[in-house]
């Protein structure tokens, strides 16, 4: 018994086969089968389109909505802060903060009474000593500018000072407790008090107040 | 790689994954042996030509993962399943071939040569039909199909032995037949 893996093969009967191999199947058959290949593997292909759109979706509306969240929580935390709007008015006093030494501020306040200078100065890490750092430069020549002030003028720098920031306006009341405007000064600090209520005062402006 | 290289089975895998051009190619390179095969099989050109459209149907709406073995002898395992079927339902009976002449394409031979050769070719198709359904469906698995002895073996589920012995008594009976032609 012939025990091979092959099959028994005919070559002459083989190519006599192969010669009568000439039918076809229609072209309508043909076409029939490759419109129903089409629909299935469109169908095969949109299966993915749904879930994949969704999850793009999501992931733009968790995107979007996110930064949304945190805003409101941002400005829930802690000390609120004051806003700025005149912050336009000091461009010279920002760069100043940044670069002038606490001495300078010192050295730049000749009309500090000498009680409050030492006080003063005894805190550098205070408040008071870093806001004295904030607007040195600003500070002679709005101690002239009120000093020269009529009354009039004074009710004019009321009605500008509720758009100073917190740090600018402490500095005129600095300046008006200097120049001995105490009256202008307590109008001042009451308005301050009313619209910052929560805001530090600098020493030497506490201590003038302790005092009268 | 373009699909032209691409084998059988990763044609049916890319298919089965969306592409529509590797069925295509897949369409094209079995269109005719899946329809002969059938044709060969079947009594009448009609029945041969929905199995065959049944045939293609199951290949594209199968679920099923194609998992293991060659992918030839997967869509002819389901052509003769479902021919089985049909003949089962139908009790299809196996008559003379009477398609139509076809156009004998080669050139170089003389018209007497060419009416020759359509003849033996004709006598066969004939005598194919009139063997007994195993041994036919094992030359034809054979000749059309271009299955391995293991493949039909495992196809149609009887012995190595069994298929070469179909095989054999079909050949040497077909010879016979066709002596003047060979």
């Amino acid at each position: 018994m012939n025990k091979s893996h092959k099959l028994t093969d005919d070559p002459q009967l083989s190519a006599l086969y192969r010669a009568g191999r000439k039918e076809q199947p229609t072209e309508v058959t043909d076409q029939l089968i490759l419109n129903e290949a089409r629909k299935v593997t469109s169908r095969r292909r949109s299966r993915w389109i749904v879930p994949l759109s969704s999850a793009a979706l999501l992931l733009l509306g968790v995107g979007l909505t996110l930064p949304l969240i945190e805003l409101p929580y941002e400005s829930s935390q802690g000390f609120e802060k004051p806003t700025l709007p005149i912050q336009e008015s000091y461009p010279e006093e920002d760069l100043y903060l940044k670069k002038a030494p606490a001495p300078a501020a010192q050295a730049s306040a000749p009309a500090l009474p000498k009680s409050l200078r030492e006080r003063s100065t005894n805190a550098d890490s205070s408040p008071a000593t870093r806001r004295k750092a904030l607007s040195p430069k600003m500070r002679p020549s709005a101690t002239t500018a009120l000093e020269e002030m009529s009354g009039a003028e004074v009710q004019a720098f009321d009605a500008k000072g509720v758009e100073l920031t917190p740090e600018a306006w402490l500095n005129q009341i600095e300046v008006l407790i200097q120049s001995n405007q105490h009256q202008s000064a307590k109008h001042q600090l009451q308005q301050f008090r009313t619209r910052y209520p929560d805001y530090p005062l600098p020493d030497a402006v506490e201590l003038w107040l302790i005092e009268n | 790689m373009s699909s032209v290289e691409q084998s059988d089975e990763a044609l049916f895998r890319h298919f089965r994954s969306g592409d529509n051009g590797a069925f295509e190619m897949l369409y094209q390179r079995y269109r005719q042996t899946v329809y002969l095969f059938l044709l060969r099989s079947c009594s009448e050109q009609g029945d041969a030509e929905e199995i065959y459209q049944d045939v293609w149907s199951r290949i594209i709406t199968t679920t099923q993962p194609f998992q293991e073995g060659s992918f030839r002898a997967y869509i002819f395992r389901i052509a003769r399943n479902l021919l089985i079927d049909r003949y089962r339902r139908n009790r299809l009976t196996m008559v003379k071939d009477d398609h139509a002449l076809a156009e004998v394409a080669d050139s170089d031979k003389t018209l007497e040569e060419k009416i020759e050769e359509q003849d033996c070719s004709d006598r066969l198709k004939q005598h194919l039909t009139n063997l007994p359904a195993e041994q036919r469906e094992v030359f034809l698995l054979k000749e059309e199909a271009g299955l391995s002895l293991v493949q039909i073996a495992s196809m149609i589920d009887v012995g190595r032995e069994t298929v070469k012995s179909r095989l054999r008594y079909a050949l040497k009976q077909l010879r016979n037949l066709l002596e003047d032609c060979l």
